[in-house]
């Protein structure tokens, strides 16, 4: 299979993780634990787009909530109607770095990336080690993207993502709490 | 090995090409005594307004930097535009004789993510998207 048939066949990939991220990060953040002996925090910011239709016919209609006084209640009403997260303005904390950037659900491409760790180069030797350091603060937001995205991908080849996960996704998209496996929500153990 | 790809390229919008020749019609126009200009005449007026307009614009740089970890055979292109990027992967390709693989949500379970099996890649495959609600 070519890389362009990998590309349309498996696009839903994305958009799912977008979505199941959004999800994760307000009902079980422990999944997204991912980096060892780190604390991570992740939360939705104020952009976020749908996309509603036949993804992989490249049909589709785009439902944008974005602004600092945006509420990502219609988002979620996007999501109700049939809809995938597209791109997410996520706001990251591992310990004491904060990270906010956009992400894309086709490429998993990273846009507005913003950290709030600088690097200054005073003189010209600085120059080496200012990019090492500035690498290794971008390092930290895509370790925890892929790691994120793995986590992802187990829980999606698991039996479970049928008879658990997409349940209680479906239920917080619907207001309504999932009664998969007889177990609440919010004491579930994902492994 | 952190190094950048440099675009050098004039961009002339649209609208000047369109603003100087309309004068350099008019200018035609008066010089001969004539109402209208064949379409000819208008062809090779536009040629010239293009090549003036061309020769007077400066070029504009744009500059998308690159890291490359040999060790781990993974590059990282900081830049959207997707000629940019076309592009950069052709030069590569041209320079080193290298191709690139671009990530994307499948590519990046199956060829970047170490901690699948076989058996859990061939589950992979079998995926089709998700029916919630």
């Amino acid at each position: 299979m070519d890389i362009a048939t990998m590309f349309n066949k498996y696009a839903f990939l994305g958009h799912e993780f977008l979505t199941w991220l959004w999800y994760a990060s307000e009902n079980t953040p422990e999944m997204l634990n991912v980096l060892k002996n780190k604390k991570t925090e992740l939360t939705v910011g104020n952009k976020v787009v749908i996309v509603n239709g036949t993804l992989q016919a490249g049909r589709s209609a785009k439902v944008t909530i974005q602004g600092e006084e945006s509420d990502l209640k219609e988002a979620m009403v996007a999501v109700k109607d049939g809809g995938w997260v597209s791109d997410i303005y996520l706001r990251l904390n591992v310990d004491q770095v904060k990270y906010e950037f956009t992400l894309d659900a086709q490429e998993l491409k990273i846009s507005g990336f913003k950290c709030s760790e600088r690097v200054t180069i005073e003189k010209d030797d600085d120059i080496d080690g200012a990019i090492m350091e500035r690498m290794h603060l971008i390092s930290g937001a895509l370790e925890f993207i892929d790691l994120a995205f793995e986590q992802f991908i187990k829980f999606r080849i698991n039996d479970k993502w049928n008879s658990q996960i997409l349940p209680d996704l479906s239920g917080w998209v619907c207001g309504t709490e999932s009664t998969a496996a007889g177990i609440p929500l919010n004491k579930r153990v994902f492994s | 090995m952190v190094f950048a790809l440099r675009v050098d390229q004039k961009k002339i919008p649209a609208k000047i090409i369109k603003r100087e020749l309309e004068i350099a019609i008019e200018k035609k126009k008066e010089e001969h005594g004539r109402d209208f200009l064949s379409k000819n005449e208008r062809s090779e007026l536009k040629e010239q307004v293009v090549d003036i307009v061309t020769s007077k614009t400066p070029f504009t740089t744009d500059l998308y930097h690159v890291t490359w970890n040999a060790n781990t055979n993974e590059l990282l292109f900081f830049a959207s535009p997707k000629n940019a990027k076309e592009l950069f992967e052709t030069l590569f390709y041209k320079s080193f004789e290298l191709k690139l693989i671009p990530l994307f949500p499948f590519s990046l379970a199956n060829f970047k993510l170490g901690c699948f099996t076989e058996q859990e890649k061939d589950k992979l495959l079998t995926l089709t998207p998700s029916g919630v609600r």
